[in-house]
């Protein structure tokens, strides 16, 4: 099994290997939930909603081509970091959201913890992952797709001394 | 749907099932058990002991969702004391339920929809509309039709009630008995076959009926028992309705059947598999399940098998026949836990008035899992996967999408509901527009279900923010204008209790009414979520949720404890009664002298020492009686001197006096007068009634007072009353003496007083109740939509005991945290735990008025006055009022003289009869008030 990193799309566009030689992407929850403590300790998980927060930060040579990107508006962020389902079955269902361009890829995960590549088939949002005999779980990694947006923009620095181009981009899933 | 065997713990013959509010009973041959799960079982009596020492058997058990009732042909009948628990059972009297019968117990009851109990007692059909307290006789269970069978089986002898709310007795003839008046008449039904009927069910397709003899097949009718069919399956010789199922069941051998219809048409045979038995005997629905009691004939042991989760049709056969163009409300509310299918058959006839008529009925049914958790379960019942949304609909449209911040909604007794929102317009919005636009808020589970509405109104108070465009909205349930628009007569319906105009004076506002006559009860008022009025009790809440520490967030409890300087310890009640008292009095008048004192006084010896003295006239006696200031001359008599002549002196020195007969008839000697006035007087009864909570007092230092009063006045508007004797009302006459009586109209009168003073006195004892109940113990609980101000709360928490009933929950959804927080606030007063009840007050004597005229009240002044002797004293106008005379003969200067007339002068009505007069009553009536629970521990 092989695969190929996708790079960061925004809109359907891909940045450029110049924009993003390095790049790093943490996903965090945010949105209303939270827990109540009762009298004797027990804890009542509320949520009435949850959303996705994603920062991409990254340098390359030359600065990211976002300076006249509408930022009132959402955005189809195409994620370069994988998330991941495991489950007992090696059928999992996919969230819709996800990149059609970056297949998902997966794992088998044996006794004794260890990863074995599996082939994926998908069809629709259901994920098959191939048989491994002696696998406990499975493991499926896919690139999401997100509408996202970022009220704030892009956060840019340049390195002229150096050429080296740094920038930062929050976004919230819409 | 297969079936389960559930163990039983005794091996016994079962041969009867009920089911009520989640449990089932089930009869054996020895016993009854009761069961909820088929895991705990509990004895259930199955003969209970009579007050007599004797036993009557429970022949027929049914239950009113509150309650049981059982009943034993021969022998009494009892209802259950401690709810559906079974285990405390009371006799009503009477015990004779049919006179005609004359013997104590029924063979079989039932209670209707309505309330009525039905019960046949011997051949006799008896309805009682007040638990049991009074009986009539409605109808008569006997048959022309010869039958055979007849065996005695149970359930064979019952009086059920079918969806539609036809009341159906089987009584083991070969007729049934039907009622579609709810028992007020009943017609009997022959299906065509001699033979004993074993049961009869009714679902809307019509009616099943079976035999005694399982040879003989179930027959139906569509056409309300006019013409009858065989049902083409033996061997079921049983039949049962639950809403509009109706199942068939018995089977052979080892073979137990049950088969289902909603048609009468096809017949749908439930799977047998898990059954291992030899038939049903009976079954029962309830809770979504099917139970059937089986026998097991090989080794006496027994089971009961519990079948697929059949759930029964619920059926609301709503009539409503409405003349006139009087709008119609239909505050139906319908709470089913575990309901499967629910209908509605609502039937409006409309005439020709072509007006449009709209049925805005919404149905929602409530998992009833959303609304239970508490009592130490710790879990969030309401959405048990954390996951929930708030529901608001601004003028119809939904606009949860479009919330922003949080949502809350404040619940108070005597108050509005209010709530409070914000949300960010998907189009620019005229805020001003928002003003009374319908609003309404419920909570919900994520995916919508379950959802609870917690407030209904319309927008008070929009507002915008400038800088972001969210527009928040302030609510308003609109409670004052709903009770405005509520018929006193609905108010007075709600509030109870007693009530008298005199206690507000004129009220124009029903909403004002509501707020004074309320005072009188122990009862707080509130609109419920549907925004009809509701007024909620301090006592007997609807349901008391026990919370526990378990329950409660963590940090949120909290403890006001009874103020002070709120408590009262006693209410002084100051009532003035007034009333015109209307008064007569008769005087008589006498003035008599004899002829002496007018003739001259002689001496034998000196001859005349003094002159004559002028008599007095008639004239002089009419003119002066007719005259007498305020009082109407009623009679009168005058005493004229006889004519004649007299010698005063002697034979030798004669000294003559004579009265010709045409001069004697114009002289008076006396006369007597009767006369008469009347008067009002106004009296004042002033009590004054202080009502004391003795027990309170006694732990406090000085009393606390305050005073509460009425004042209740009969008018008397006949202003020519006292001077015109043609002015009704007329007063009895009398010789002498006084007539007094009392102007006191309907609903001025003594009765009406002492209701205004029973009502002024149930407002103290409310008083001092409310005065103690200012304790608030509060607590936030993960959001309960479902709590209410009609709910009460029993709290057993680490750090304190309470119990009270809830006056004020606020839901907090805050859709930016996530949080959904209900707080609640109890109200508490004073630690005790003690009830008490509203007295039913002995009210203080009426006050007496002691005083009595005296006896110059009754006189008049007629003095003798004498002119003309040197020893007469100057004449004074003011002070000698009579018959003033003098002597007759030559002038003298140096003498006095007096005129020669008669004045009279009247009583004079003393202050004690004129003026107002005021009639004073103290008492002092020692209460009890209710006490709540509060320990802090």
């Amino acid at each position: 099994m092989s695969r190929k990193q996708p790079d960061l799309t925004i809109d359907g566009i891909r940045l450029p290997l110049q924009v993003a030689g390095e790049i790093r992407q943490d996903y965090e929850d945010f949105g209303g939930f939270g827990l109540l403590r009762l009298g004797l300790g027990a804890a009542v998980h509320q949520e009435v909603w949850r959303k996705t927060r994603t920062t991409l930060s990254a340098s390359g040579l030359i600065p990211p081509g976002l300076a006249a990107v509408d930022w009132t508006a959402a955005h189809t962020l195409g994620c370069v970091a994988p998330r991941s389902i495991q489950a007992a079955s090696n059928v999992i269902a996919l969230p819709a959201a996800r990149r059609t361009d970056a297949a998902p890829f997966g794992f088998a995960v044996d006794a004794i913890g260890l990863l074995r590549p599996v082939a994926v088939g998908v069809a629709g949002n259901t994920a098959t992952l191939a048989v491994w005999a002696g696998a406990v779980s499975y493991q499926v990694l896919y690139y999401p797709l997100l509408t996202a947006r970022a009220p704030a923009g892009v956060r840019v620095e340049y390195d002229a001394a150096g050429a080296a181009a740094g920038w930062e981009l929050v976004c919230e899933e819409a | 749907m297969a079936w389960t065997r559930r163990p039983l713990p005794n091996d016994e013959t079962t041969y009867q099932v009920w089911y009520a509010a989640g449990q089932w009973i089930i009869r054996g041959d020895s016993s009854s058990f009761a069961t909820a799960d088929f895991a705990t079982y509990r004895t259930f009596p199955d003969v209970l002991q009579l007050p007599g020492g004797s036993y009557m058997s429970v022949q027929d058990l049914v239950s009113d969702g509150v309650r049981w009732y059982a009943c034993d042909r021969n022998y009494g009948w009892a209802r259950s004391t401690d709810g559906l628990a079974g285990a405390q059972w009371e006799f009503p009297s009477p015990q004779i339920i049919s006179p005609s019968f004359g013997t104590a117990g029924a063979a079989s009851l039932c209670v209707t929809s309505t309330g009525r109990i039905v019960a046949r007692a011997g051949n006799y059909i008896c309805v009682s509309d007040d638990d049991g307290a009074t009986w009539a006789e409605t109808g008569l269970a006997t048959s022309a039709v010869s039958v055979s069978g007849a065996y005695d089986r149970p359930n064979d002898e019952r009086i059920t009630q079918s969806g539609d709310g036809t009341i159906v007795l089987t009584c083991r003839l070969g007729e049934f008995f039907v009622s579609d008046e709810n028992g007020d008449t009943w017609s009997a039904i022959y299906p065509g076959v001699q033979y004993a009927i074993a049961t009869v069910a009714k679902i809307t397709a019509g009616y099943c009926v079976t035999y005694q003899d399982w040879d003989i097949p179930p027959r139906i009718s569509t056409d309300n028992g006019s013409t009858w069919t065989d049902v083409a399956l033996l061997g079921l010789p049983r039949a049962v309705a639950e809403g509009e199922t109706l199942y068939l069941y018995g089977g052979e051998y080892g073979a137990p059947e049950v088969r289902v219809t909603t048609d009468l048409v096809t017949w749908s045979a439930i799977d047998p598999a898990g059954l291992a038995a030899e038939m049903f005997e009976d079954i029962a629905v309830g809770g979504g399940v099917l139970m059937g009691v089986t026998r097991w004939d090989s080794y006496g042991a027994y089971t009961a098998e519990v079948g697929p989760a059949v759930i029964a049709p619920i059926a609301l056969p709503l009539r409503l026949m409405v003349a006139g163009v009087t709008p119609i409300s239909l505050p139906l509310r319908l709470e089913v836990a575990n309901a499967g299918a629910i209908r509605l058959p609502l039937r409006l006839s409309v005439g020709a008035t072509g007006a449009p008529v709209a049925l805005p009925l919404r149905l929602a049914v409530i998992d009833a899992s959303a609304v239970g958790g508490l009592n130490g379960a710790g879990a969030w019942a309401a959405a048990p996967d954390g996951k929930w949304t708030a529901i608001v609909t601004l003028d119809g449209a939904n606009i949860s999408t479009r919330l922003h911040g949080a949502c809350s909604v404040e619940i108070a007794d005597n108050a509005a509901r209010t709530a409070e929102f914000s949300f960010v317009p998907a189009a620019p919005l005229a805020v001003m527009g928002l003003f009374g636009r319908r609003v309404t808020i419920a909570f919900a589970r994520a995916d919508g279900t379950a959802a609870q509405p917690i407030f209904a109104g319309v927008v008070d108070v929009p507002t915008v923010d400038l800088q972001t465009g969210i527009i928040t909205c302030e609510c308003t349930d609109q409670a004052q204008e709903v009770w405005s628009n509520t018929a006193r007569e609905r108010i007075a319906e709600l509030v109870g209790g007693r009530w008298h105009d005199a206690l507000a004076g004129e009220l124009e506002d029903n909403f004002a009414y509501l707020e004074e006559r309320i005072q009188g009860m122990p009862a707080s008022w509130a609109l419920d979520v549907r925004q009809q009025p509701a007024v909620l009790p301090w006592q007997s809440p609807a349901r008391t949720l026990t919370v526990r520490t378990a329950d409660v967030i963590d940090g949120s409890l909290s403890v006001d404890l009874p103020s002070r300087d709120q408590l009262r310890t006693r209410i002084v009640c100051r009532l003035q009664y007034r009333f015109a008292r209307l008064r007569a009095r008769t005087v008589q008048a006498s003035y008599s002298q004899p002829l002496s004192f007018f003739q001259p006084l002689v001496s034998n010896a000196l001859g005349v020492l003094k002159q004559s003295k002028l008599l007095m006239t008639v004239a002089m006696v009419e003119s002066a009686t007719e005259s007498v200031g305020g009082w109407t001359m009623e009679w009168r008599e005058i005493t004229s001197p006889r004519p004649g002549g007299w010698n005063l002196g002697s034979n030798l020195s004669p000294v003559l006096y004579y009265i010709t007969p045409s001069t004697a008839q114009t002289l008076a000697l006396g006369f007597s007068v009767r006369y008469s006035t009347r008067w009002q007087q106004s009296v004042t009864e002033d009590y004054t009634v202080a009502v004391v909570w003795s027990g309170l007092e006694a732990q406090l230092p000085a009393p606390v007072s305050e005073e509460m009063g009425a004042s209740l006045e009969a008018e008397f508007d006949q202003p020519g009353w006292g001077q015109d004797p043609s002015v009704g009302p007329a007063l009895p006459s009398t010789l002498l003496g006084d007539v007094v009586y009392d102007y006191k109209p309907a609903g001025f009168d003594d009765a009406s007083r002492d209701e205004l003073m029973r009502a002024l006195l149930d407002r103290a004892w409310v008083r001092l109740w409310s005065a103690s109940r200012s304790g608030r113990v509060s607590f936030a609980l993960p959001c309960r939509p479902d709590i209410s101000l009609s709910d009460a709360v029993a709290l057993e928490h680490d750090a304190m005991r309470a119990s009270g009933r809830v006056v004020a929950v606020t839901h907090t959804l805050n859709l930016e945290s996530g949080t959904a927080v209900t707080d609640v606030a109890v109200a508490v007063g004073m630690p005790g735990a003690t009830p008490a009840a509203l007295p039913s007050w002995t009210l203080p004597a009426a006050p007496q008025d002691d005083y009595s005229p005296p006896i110059s009240a009754y006189s008049c002044q007629i003095g003798t006055y004498v002119g003309g002797d040197p020893a007469s004293p100057p004449w004074d106008e003011e002070t000698m009022i009579g018959f003033s005379t003098n002597y007759e003969g030559p002038e003298d200067p140096s003498i006095n003289y007096y005129p020669h007339q008669l004045r009279i002068k009247g009583p004079d009505l003393a202050a004690e009869d004129r003026d107002p007069r005021t009639l004073t009553v103290s008492a002092e009536l020692s209460v009890a008030v209710p006490t709540d629970v509060l320990e802090i521990l």
